[in-house]
C-alpha cells in the first residue's frame, strides 16, 4: 500500500467508516463487531475512489438490508440473536453480490473487489445480502 | 415419487386421455393400437360420438418430438397401450389431478416464518374481521423445513379464509376460538381444545405431500 492509498484508507476509517458502522448498530439496536482487512481493500491506483467505492460496495447494501429486516421488533430481535460480526475483505476477487456474501455461525463475510461494479451492482448486492441474511435469521 | 405413485388409483385409458387433453395437452404420447402400430404425438382433440364411443385426434410428432402436419384419427377402444414421454407431472396425470408432485423447497429463516405467521393472522383478520391468533409452533432449525412451514402456513391461511366465507363457520369460529397452533405430526388432524385450534400435520417432513385443502376444510368444519 502506497502513501496515497494509506492516506485514503485513513480518511475513510476516520470519517465514513465510523459513521456507517454507528448507523448500522443504531438500526439493529445492538453492537456488531466489524473486522476489515484494509490491506486487501486498498487497491493500488484507486485511492481517489475509496470513499465512494467502499461505502457503496460494502456498507450501503448492508445499511439497506438491516433497515429492511429491522423494520419491526421481530426483525431487530432476530438480528440481535444471529448477526454478531461482519468481516469485510477482498480476497476471492468477487464482483457480484451472488458470490460476495457468506454467513456462518453469526459471522457475515463480505468478500468483494472494492472498486469494481460499484454503481451497477448496488441493487444486486442489496438483494443478495438481504436474502442471505433472511435465510439465516 | 415412486412411493406417491403407489397411491394413485386405477384409471382407464379414456379417463387418462381426457385428463391429458384438458390439463396437460403438451404431453407427448406414444400410442400403440391393437393392430400393433405405434404413433407418437400430442392429443389435439378427444370426444365422444353418439354411440358413446370416444375418439381422439393425435397430431403426430417427428423423431425430435417436433409437431408435424400428420394427424391420426383413432377410436380410443382401438388403443392397446399409452406411453407417456417425459410427462411434466406424472403424479397429477395418473391421479387425474388428485395428487401433485411434492413441492420443492428453498431455504428460509425463522424470521421469515414468524413474519409469515403474523401475516397469516392479519390476512384472516382483514378478510373476515376475526382474530384467529398468530400461529404458535416449535420451529425446526433446518432451512428447508422452515420453508415448508412457511408455504403450508400460506395454504392453511387460504383454506381458513375460504372456509370463513360461510356465515355459520365464521360465527362458530368467533364464538369458540381465538388461538391457533401448528403441531408437527405424521398425519393431518385438527383438534379444538378450549379456545385453541390445533392443526397437526407433517410440517417438518419435506418429502410428505402438501396439505389437502379439501381434507383440512372438512376437519376444520368438524370442530366448528
Amino acid at each position: 500500500m502506497g502513501l496515497l492509498e494509506k492516506r485514503a484508507v485513513k480518511a475513510f476509517q476516520d470519517g465514513s467508516y465510523k459513521k456507517l458502522t454507528d448507523e448500522i448498530n443504531a438500526i439493529t439496536g445492538h453492537t456488531i463487531e466489524f473486522e476489515v482487512n484494509w490491506d486487501s481493500l486498498a487497491e493500488e491506483g484507486s485511492a481517489d475512489k475509496y470513499e465512494d467505492a467502499f461505502t457503496m460496495v460494502y456498507f450501503t447494501p448492508l445499511v439497506s438490508a438491516v433497515k429492511e429486516i429491522a423494520a419491526d421488533d421481530m426483525g431487530k430481535e432476530a438480528l440481535k440473536d444471529a448477526l454478531k460480526k461482519v468481516v469485510i475483505k477482498n480476497e476471492g476477487g468477487y464482483i457480484y453480490g451472488s458470490s460476495a456474501y457468506k454467513f456462518s455461525n453469526g459471522v457475515l463475510t463480505i468478500d468483494h473487489q472494492p472498486c469494481t461494479n460499484v454503481d451497477n451492482g448496488l441493487a444486486e448486492r442489496t438483494t443478495e445480502l438481504t436474502a442471505i441474511l433472511m435465510k439465516n435469521l | 415419487m415412486n412411493k406417491s405413485l403407489k397411491s394413485v388409483p386405477a384409471i382407464n385409458k379414456q379417463e387418462l386421455l381426457f385428463h391429458i387433453a384438458e390439463h396437460f395437452p403438451a404431453t407427448i404420447l406414444s400410442i400403440t393400437t391393437d393392430a400393433g402400430r405405434s404413433y407418437t404425438g400430442v392429443v389435439l382433440t378427444i370426444g365422444k360420438v353418439r354411440t358413446d364411443e370416444a375418439f381422439l385426434v393425435l397430431q403426430v410428432t417427428d423423431d425430435r418430438n417436433a409437431l408435424t402436419t400428420r394427424f391420426l384419427h383413432l377410436t380410443v377402444g382401438k388403443i392397446e397401450s399409452i406411453e407417456l414421454i417425459n410427462p411434466a407431472d406424472l403424479l397429477s396425470i395418473l391421479s387425474l389431478g388428485k395428487l401433485t408432485k411434492n413441492e420443492t423447497y428453498e431455504v428460509s429463516g425463522k424470521l421469515a416464518v414468524q413474519r409469515g405467521f403474523q401475516l397469516f393472522s392479519e390476512a384472516i383478520f382483514n378478510a373476515h374481521a376475526i382474530n384467529v391468533g398468530v400461529p404458535v409452533m416449535e420451529l425446526p432449525t433446518d432451512g428447508l423445513q422452515l420453508n415448508r412451514v412457511l408455504k403450508l402456513t400460506q395454504k392453511i391461511q387460504q383454506v381458513i379464509i375460504d372456509l370463513l366465507k360461510e356465515e355459520d363457520a365464521l360465527s362458530g369460529w368467533k364464538a369458540r376460538y381465538n388461538k391457533i397452533a401448528f403441531i408437527n405430526n405424521d398425519d393431518l388432524e385438527v383438534k379444538g381444545v378450549n379456545d385453541l385450534v390445533e392443526i397437526y400435520f407433517p410440517f417438518e417432513n419435506i418429502e410428505a405431500p402438501e396439505v389437502s385443502a379439501e381434507k383440512l376444510t372438512d376437519l376444520l368444519m368438524s370442530i366448528l
